[in-house]
């Protein structure tokens, strides 16, 4: 198939994802859930009289909580979930990439994890006075993009590995989902970690993603010689994470058939 | 001659877990036992067998979505392992359990999404969509979401996607199953006239009605345990059973000892029963008879046993029966 069939078929999940209905669970999800967890963190730095800083540590985390979240939900279990409604087989008998299917899903799921990540951070730095700076915003929308990129990249290798796990797909992401929260400092930095786990914090990419955007707008850097190396290796995570996705998916897939796992039935 | 499937000795293991006195054992079962079918272009070829005969693992295997452990398969000439993706712009499928839709969607935006990931261009894809939509009879529920379809409507909109893509080979897995009989109806018709006379196109449909494949089919394969028994036309395979007759009786205070006494009887070479109703011991007795004569046996022991009769009548053989014949047990049993 050509490209431009590749990019009808990403398009076309995309505009397929907007069209779906705003359901009261998924307003909840947006506007509820990342909000109260982020208060609890705050509540407690402030029972501790932590500086203002700290706070605006936990409400960057707080915020890209949805993206972690989302990739690890709404991507990890994409091929998983896919496969438990039918839908699995309809996308591997037509003749498009799977890869294709996965990018869709991954700006689709990047452009809904947006709207959390905003209102959260914006509505928890205006009520707890934290002050956010945007002295070069080529540089936030990058630090962003980037953060982003790399994690939906990730999320498109976890949909790959997943699809192996059928059923049990959502007991992988509920053992991965705190370790995560853990290891990647969402709520604290990460320098507190003792050595052994600030090594195991040092391979999430989520962990330079979540450091990069808060030295650009918590403590206003303004070269990309200040955000380097991570964010360096979140550009070569986000490059290299669709290549990775597209041979593991290759490689589960025909484990799968190897296995008859495909289908349901 | 030009064949639109053609299989070479396909099969498919797959490895179970049994718990054998407490132990897990680990067993290889074929659901797909070297099974040889060449389906001619055009044609609408059926698979007909009981649940677990080997059915829709043959068809997933033809579609690419298992791998064979032995054998080989083309589907339009392409290879089934080796040529995936040109196998896969070539086929239409569609199976019976409604699944994959966007149900929060509408039908047409269903649709939709599913033409573009077949690569056609905006316009054709719209267009398409009016015209499937009117054939398959759901025009005036284009923008209804998916939801608020019935069990039929839905399986019209499968059939519609299927057919998307204009395939030249369409693989159609219980397209009638939990439909009502008109729907049904509305469906074979759809697919005999449709899809095979006006429109060319090679079906290769699998189904546990024998009705449907002796309606519908050009010929039949029929499966049991993965293995094909025997393939031609319905009326050629009912010639198999040859002159044997065909009784069927509706009996009550059925007891169960009677099946071994009957079954042994001289000119009763085959007798499948099927309980009709627990609470009053009734029973449906389907005999295969070489001789005819042997009827008045069967009575005598019936009466014997205190077993009544309430209806008998002589039939012509279906499907079934060729089935019976083969496995000496119905397609229901």
């Amino acid at each position: 198939m050509t490209l431009h069939t590749e990019l009808r078929a990403i398009k076309a999940v995309i505009i397929t994802h907007i069209k779906l209905p705003l359901t009261y669970e998924r307003l909840s999800w947006w506007f509820l859930f990342p909000l109260m967890n982020l208060l609890v963190y705050i509540y407690v730095y402030k029972a501790l009289n932590a500086s203002t800083e700290l706070l605006g540590f936990a409400i960057i985390g707080g915020s890209m909580v949805m993206s972690w979240l989302g990739v690890l939900w709404g991507m990890g279990n994409l091929l998983a979930r896919a496969r438990g409604s039918g839908m699995l087989e309809l996308l591997l008998k037509a003749p498009i990439s799977m890869i294709s299917y996965l990018t869709g899903h991954a700006i689709s799921q990047a452009l809904d994890d947006a709207v959390p990540l905003l209102y959260t951070l914006f509505l928890s730095a205006f009520l707890f006075d934290v002050k956010l700076v945007f002295p070069n915003p080529f540089l936030t929308i990058l630090s962003f993009s980037l953060a982003e990129a790399s994690l939906y990249g990730l999320g498109m290798c976890f949909a790959s590995i997943f699809i192996l796990y059928g059923r049990e797909a959502h007991h992988v992401a509920n053992l991965l989902q705190e370790p995560i929260y853990f290891f990647s400092g969402f709520y604290f930095p990460t320098k507190y970690l003792p050595d052994w786990a600030g090594i195991v914090s040092s391979l999430i990419p989520l962990t330079f993603g979540l450091s990069i955007v808060r030295r650009c707008i918590l403590l206003g850097a303004t070269s990309i010689n200040e955000l380097s190396p991570d964010l360096y290796l979140l550009a070569i995570f986000a490059v290299i994470s669709p290549f990775l996705a597209r041979h593991l998916l290759r490689y589960m897939e025909t484990l799968s058939k190897r296995a008859g796992r495909l289908t349901l039935t | 001659m030009s064949y639109s499937i053609e299989t070479d000795n396909l099969t498919r293991a797959f490895d179970v877990k049994r718990s054998v006195d407490g132990k897990q054992r680990k067993e290889t079962i074929l659901a797909v036992d070297h099974v040889n079918i060449r389906v001619k272009d055009g044609e609408l070829f059926g698979l007909l067998g009981p649940n677990g005969a080997g059915k829709t693992t043959t068809i997933k295997l033809l579609t690419t979505l298992l791998l064979p452990t032995e054998g080989q398969a083309k589907v339009g000439g392409y290879d089934v392992v080796k040529e995936v993706d040109k196998v896969r712009r070539i086929i239409g499928s569609v199976a019976g359990n409604e699944g994959g839709f966007y149900w929060h969607l509408s039908a047409r935006d269903n649709l939709w999404f599913f033409s573009q990931l077949y690569g056609l261009a905006d316009d054709q894809a719209r267009k398409r969509i009016v015209l499937l939509l009117d054939i398959v009879g759901l025009a005036d529920r284009a923008d209804d979401r998916v939801d608020k379809f019935s069990s039929g409507m839905k399986q019209k909109l499968c059939l519609a996607r299927g057919l998307l893509n204009d395939p030249q080979i369409f693989f159609l897995d219980e397209p009638t199953l939990g439909l009502d009989p008109n729907i049904a109806r509305t469906i074979r018709d759809f697919i005999r006239e449709d899809i095979v006379r006006k429109a060319g196109k090679t079906v290769l449909l699998t189904t546990h009605y024998m009705n449907e494949a002796d309606e519908l089919c050009d010929r039949v394969a029929i499966l049991d345990n993965g293995k094909v028994l025997a393939c031609d036309t319905p009326t050629a395979l009912k010639r198999m059973i040859g002159k044997a007759t065909v009784l069927e009786l509706e009996v009550s205070n059925m007891v169960d000892d009677v099946h071994a006494e009957l079954s042994g009887l001289p000119g009763v070479s085959h007798l499948v029963v099927k309980t009709t109703d627990p609470s009053s011991n009734s029973a449906s007795l389907k005999f295969h008879m070489s001789q005819e004569e042997s009827l008045s046996h069967v009575i005598d022991a019936l009466v014997r046993k205190n077993v009544k009769v309430d209806s008998m009548r002589k039939t012509e053989p279906n499907l079934e029966d060729v089935f019976i014949h083969f496995t000496g047990r119905g397609l229901r049993a």
